[in-house]
């Protein structure tokens, strides 16, 4: 038998990364499956989203069988716990609003996943990532927009560095998610009706991330006051991590006028609120930890994309150094929130990532 | 074009399965024809419940009653002092916990191994959290329990003593007649796990001198969900499982007569043939050891000082990681285990080699082969071939 390569399917019991899968076997491509363990087997407690537990587990394994290919578990929950939930703690105790999901790529599946892909001998690991790669040379993978704008997932990879962009393999990029569907059921697999996943992983029934957090860990919220753009003290609050800039729900206050989190200040605990809308706006932040994949100058124009299903924004973003940059947008945009990634388009094309900052704020 | 795809994955499948290498007998054995026979006539045919009066559930009884004189037969204790369970942790369950509340009156303290298998460590933790006072013993590098340990420990509220003995992991042979004499001067309980012994080595309990013995089914080509505990006569124990009274009211539920008829089979067929079975296990293991020492640099086995049973050893080859180690045979159509296979869901390190002393990556690095019936020296070759290859990427 000739040295195929080998391929480590990422599962996850979604339709997403099952369908990635089959793709591959059908076109007979050597497959083997796994699923990163990031919660105790006996962590019972009801989820409210169905990603990485334990029917999740049980679902994986089912579409496995059904394709055929050997399924291995890989334990990230050290890093899980560390990389992922710790750092989510620590970004809202100051105030921040973390992206777990960008993180999450980079240390699990790209990471501690890629790290067991390799150590088999796997020549690649294929995931239900909606998006495209292009190769120029075995060592010059490049991230592109997938096809179907709703699911636009580029922007969680913005994290990956380019050896693990190297390794990796999108093959639902040039579909949309009802063909997806539709491939699903056509290969039969287990998971073909299942229903989307949309919220943090670790959500749990009654209770926000940032609650769940607080429990694991047992790091007491951040109480204060919600007080107006004037330093009017409104309301008492439960914590800051309970908050995000921009948001309007949740806030126990009547304004008169719907009232959006302006500004979160997690040494006073002030939850700032307002019902002028001008003060969300933003034109120029910064952002920091850059991740420069394939921007070569000082300075461009190009698109930003400050949170997940947005369309990317017009700007023009200049190098601070090699770790920060200059965003300058074309149109103020309402809630950049610091903490979120930010990812950066030459067009349809990822060329870096990184993360916003504290706001330098004005128009 | 679709028929084609799937009649070649057909094909694949079927060319894998011939080329499969199964070297984790410890984990579970294949039900052997003559147990299978045997285990037939009760699922559809004398399918009777033992406690009904009528003839049906006579016919079903008797059939249990064969099964338990088979299975005392192999420890050579009477047939009434045989229950079923419905697995060996089970047996270890209904033993610790029956014992402690039987006897909790009279004192609180249990001694224990650091090296048991997880059945009898976390209900021994979960008697700790009820009240009891839980003494783990060390172990030596060799994973041997030490009778100077043991005395020392006992004190006037012991009420139960419970070491393993022939080791999961490692096969490592404790020196149980010695300590269930040292528990029987103290007037203590004495209760061995010899889930992994049973059918590898001879068992005498009056002879080993234990009040209490768990064994499984399916470690000796019986079926899976079924177990027995050996309970002295005359020491009662709670009841820990309540209902209809099945088992001396030690463990209520429908008997699983066909799993049971099948635990009896596979007792009679491992005693008879326990010489035998044993020496050739010896030889093929040996055979195994000897090939990995001299061929893979780094490799060593794990409890190599002590008696072990037969069929296991348990080898740390420096300079890999155990889980890939054991996903790359696994890819290679080899099976073998890391850790205990009770452990594999929870990816836990093994408690067992950790108390031996074993350093984090001698611990990380150990894979355990365990060889049955089936395995021929073909098998070896071929695994140690690939182990070389392997470890040589």
């Amino acid at each position: 038998m000739t040295t195929q390569k080998t391929f480590v399917a990422a599962l996850s019991g979604g339709v997403d990364s099952s369908v990635a899968a089959a793709i591959f076997v059908r076109s007979g491509h050597k497959v083997v499956g796994a699923t990163l363990k990031m919660k105790n087997c006996d962590d019972t407690k009801e989820k409210t989203k169905a990603c990485c537990g334990l029917d999740d587990n049980i679902q994986a394994r089912l579409a496995a069988d059904k394709l055929g290919i050997p399924h291995y578990f890989v334990d990230g929950r050290k890093e899980f716990r560390e990389k992922i939930l710790q750092y989510a703690m620590n970004e809202y105790a100051v105030g921040r609003t973390p992206n777990p999901c960008v993180l999450c790529n980079f240390y699990l599946k790209f990471g501690a996943l890629m790290r067991f892909a390799k150590e088999i001998g796997a020549g690649g690991i294929i995931t239900g990532h909606y998006a495209i790669i292009k190769r120029y040379g075995s060592a010059d993978a490049r991230i592109f927009k997938g096809v179907d704008d709703n699911k636009n997932q580029t922007y969680f990879l913005c994290g990956l560095t380019q050896e693990q962009i190297n390794f990796s393999y999108f093959p639902l990029g040039e579909l949309t998610k009802p063909e997806v569907r539709n491939l699903a059921e056509e290969f039969d697999l287990p998971n073909a009706k299942k229903e989307e996943s949309q919220d943090a992983c670790f959500g749990y029934k009654g209770e926000t991330f940032a609650q769940t957090l607080s429990r694991t860990f047992k790091h007491p919220a951040k109480q204060g006051n919600i007080i107006d753009e004037n330093g009017k003290i409104l309301a008492k609050h439960d914590g800051i991590e309970n908050f995000t800039i921009g948001q309007r729900r949740g806030l126990g206050i009547a304004l008169g006028s719907p009232a959006f989190v302006v500004s979160i200040n997690s040494i006073s605990g002030d939850v700032v609120v307002s019902s002028n809308p001008e003060l969300l706006l933003m034109k120029t932040f910064t952002a920091s930890n850059m991740n420069y994949l394939d921007f070569q100058t000082q300075t461009l124009e190009c698109e930003v994309q400050t949170r997940y299903r947005q369309t990317p924004q017009k700007a023009v973003v200049s190098k601070l150094d090699n770790h920060r940059t200059k965003i300058e947008l074309a149109e103020p945009l309402r809630a950049v929130t610091p903490g979120q990634a930010l990812a950066i388009y030459n067009g349809d094309q990822l060329i870096a990532g990184g993360w916003i900052d504290y706001l330098t704020g004005s128009k | 074009m679709q028929t084609l795809i799937r009649l070649s994955e057909r094909l694949k499948k079927l060319l894998k399965l011939m080329n499969q290498i199964y070297l984790d007998y410890n984990a579970t054995t294949p039900v052997s024809s003559e147990v299978m026979e045997a285990m037939h006539p009760y699922f559809s045919t004398n399918y009777g419940n033992p406690s009904s009066s009528h003839s049906a559930g006579q016919k079903a009884l008797r059939a249990m009653d064969l099964a338990r004189t088979q299975v005392a037969s192999l420890l050579e204790a009477k047939v009434d002092e045989i229950i079923f369970t419905g697995s060996g942790t089970e047996a270890n369950n209904i033993a610790l916990i029956g014992i402690a509340n039987k006897f909790k009156g009279k004192g609180n303290h249990i001694i224990t191994s650091s090296a048991e298998h997880s059945s009898v460590y976390n209900t021994c933790k979960h008697l700790e959290s009820c009240g009891f006072e839980l003494t783990y013993l060390p172990v030596d590098s060799n994973g041997i329990v030490s009778c100077e340990d043991l005395k020392t420990s006992i004190t006037d509220k012991t009420i139960l003593i419970s070491v393993i003995l022939a080791n999961n992991e490692t096969g490592v042979i404790q020196n149980i007649k010695e300590f269930a004499a040292i528990a029987g001067e103290h007037r203590i309980v004495f209760h061995t796990d010899a889930v992994q012994a049973a059918g590898k080595i001879a068992l005498d309990v009056s002879e080993l001198g234990a009040d209490m013995m768990s064994i499984s089914a399916h470690k000796i080509y019986g079926p899976k969900g079924v177990g027995a505990l050996f309970i002295r006569r005359g020491l009662s124990l709670s009841t820990l499982i309540h209902g209809g009274g099945q088992e001396r009211k030690l463990r209520s539920g429908t008997e699983n007569v066909p799993a049971i008829v099948g635990f009896g089979k596979a007792c009679e067929v491992a005693k008879l043939n326990l010489t035998l079975n044993s020496a050739r296990l010896s030889q093929i293991k040996n055979l195994l050891e000897k090939e990995i020492l001299s061929r893979i640099k780094g490799s060593k086995i794990n409890g190599v000082g002590a008696p072990r049973v037969s069929n296991t050893t348990n080898i740390s080859f420096v300079g890999t990681e155990s889980e890939t180690l054991l996903v790359k045979l696994d890819l290679n159509g080899i099976f073998v285990s890391s850790g205990s296979a009770c452990g594999a869901a929870s990816l836990e390190p093994s408690r067992t080699l950790k108390a031996m002393g074993l350093t984090e990556v001698q611990q990380h690095s150990a894979l355990r082969f365990s060889v049955g019936l089936q395995t021929t020296s073909q098998d070896i070759d071929f695994t140690v071939e690939t182990l070389k290859k392997l470890s040589n990427q």
